[in-house]
């Protein structure tokens, strides 16, 4: 699928590249070098646009790394399973259960809040807002059902839970080694990461949404446009609420 | 991958072991520990971030590789800074020790240094760039946002890290320097890396 960052041509070239000899592509020069050892390289990834099957998404609920694999590399397979026949009940589910698990450990190190507090953030901020998307959609005549809607609105709040969950250590260890709870850097610096992580989860977003093979595309990717600010600005006064604004 | 972790150990603990002589063979020797421990460190706190930008950026990264692939960086990392070592220990043997008067050489011998691993750090991530971009056959754009993604994250673990272990240096002023000054709040009232750093950008 052409997509406008050319990901989807890197990830092309990199399965001809796959099969010649290891580091020869981008050699200056054309010289053939030997390459650096297997374990160093990545290994190849399945196809670019197949949607994510079931099996996939059970293993990804059980195993956190596979769950950063699907949701956060994947996003041409999410906008295969958001635009197949099939209603993606399944996607929905798991990328559910991310935004709601996968925050815990962030909210559970953090210095301010509580351990459901990003958790709330993000997926809470996403409940209150997909209702206005969806009737919106429909009201202006997209045809995209509720599932597929909040499917890949979920998919900022799953992206943000995981960049949570991979800051938590991080996190940890900068309470753990400042002054104490009541440090202000520790709260600052959880501040950011968690808009950090807002961030990447509008960027996941926006990824998935550009690989979308729908007759709407363009009317889908425009409404979620449009309703950023909203989601926004609701995420913001829900940080306050919480008392994560500070 | 084992490898890589005992290269990790064996180059960083020579670059130690050269800076701690700032202080004297005490500090030296506890650096022989430390200095690995801090990198080791960095790279544990920082690998579930590395998968996670990873992720975003080269499609099929997995938990293991990204793993693997940042022991490397490091271990490239130690490396050249160990073949700095020679330099960094004549610098630490020769330089005119802190006195009554003031600092004298002291802040050359730690500005040298800390020029030392920046400058290792860029080399070292430049040329995983470019072999990352080869191997995984996308753009060199691509792969030095991952890595500068990886930077970042080391910098703000590994900073916090290093503060918490200080001293490596240390002036021979302070005799009887402790293994790891820990919570430890400067006289000046700071309590770790980031506030040193917002100190030091605001009275540079």
């Amino acid at each position: 699928m052409a997509t406008s960052d050319g990901s989807e041509g890197d990830e092309g070239a990199r399965g001809a590249a796959s099969g010649a000899t290891g580091g020869t592509a981008g050699d200056p020069g054309g010289r053939r070098r030997t390459g650096p050892p297997k374990s160093e390289v990545l290994r190849p990834a399945p196809a670019a646009d197949a949607p994510i099957r079931r099996d996939e998404l059970l293993s990804g609920a059980l195993r956190p790394d596979l769950l950063v694999t699907h949701v956060l590399g994947s996003p041409g397979r999410i906008a295969a399973n958001l635009s197949a026949a099939t209603p993606p009940w399944g996607l929905f589910a798991l990328l559910l259960f991310t935004s709601l698990a996968a925050s815990v450990p962030f909210g559970a190190v953090a210095p301010v809040g509580e351990v459901w507090s990003a958790c709330g953030l993000y997926a809470g901020t996403l409940l209150l807002c997909i209702p206005s998307l969806y009737v919106v959609q429909q009201f202006i005549g997209i045809g995209i059902s509720f599932e597929r809607t909040a499917g890949a609105a979920f998919v900022i709040s799953a992206a943000a839970a995981l960049f949570c969950l991979a800051f938590a250590p991080v996190l940890w260890f900068l309470c753990a080694t400042s002054d104490g709870p009541g440090d202000g850097t520790g709260a600052t610096v959880m501040r950011g990461m968690l808009v950090v992580a807002g961030l990447m989860g509008v960027l996941q977003l926006g990824r998935c949404l550009s690989r979308l093979r729908s007759a709407d595309t363009g009317g889908v990717q425009g409404t979620f446009l449009l309703w950023m600010p909203l989601l926004l600005w609701i995420g913001w006064r829900m940080a306050d609420v919480m008392g994560l604004r500070g | 991958m084992l490898p890589n972790l005992a290269r990790i150990a064996a180059w960083s603990a020579v670059y130690g072991y050269a800076i701690g002589h700032v202080h004297g063979p005490v500090v030296a020797a506890r650096n022989l520990a430390k200095f690995p421990l801090l990198i080791l460190v960095t790279a544990t706190l920082c690998a579930l971030s590395f998968h996670a930008f990873t992720a975003v950026l080269v499609r099929g990264a997995r938990l293991g590789d990204v793993v693997r692939l940042s022991l490397a960086t490091y271990a490239d990392i130690a490396l050249l800074l160990a073949s700095l070592a020679p330099v960094s220990l004549f610098l630490s043997l020769t330089h005119e020790p802190p006195g009554p008067e003031g600092l004298a050489e002291y802040p050359l011998v730690l500005g040298v240094n800390v020029a030392f691993i920046a400058v290792c750090g860029a080399l070292a991530l430049a040329r995983r760039t470019l072999r990352f971009a080869a191997e995984q056959a996308i753009s060199r754009r691509r792969a030095a946002a991952v890595l500068a993604c990886w930077l970042a994250t080391s910098l703000f673990a590994g900073g916090q890290c290093a503060w918490y272990m200080r001293p490596f240096f240390g002036r021979r002023t302070e005799p009887d320097p402790p293994f790891m000054r820990g919570r430890d709040v400067e006289a000046d009232g700071i309590s770790n890396f980031y506030e040193a750093v917002w100190e030091l950008c605001l009275r540079p």
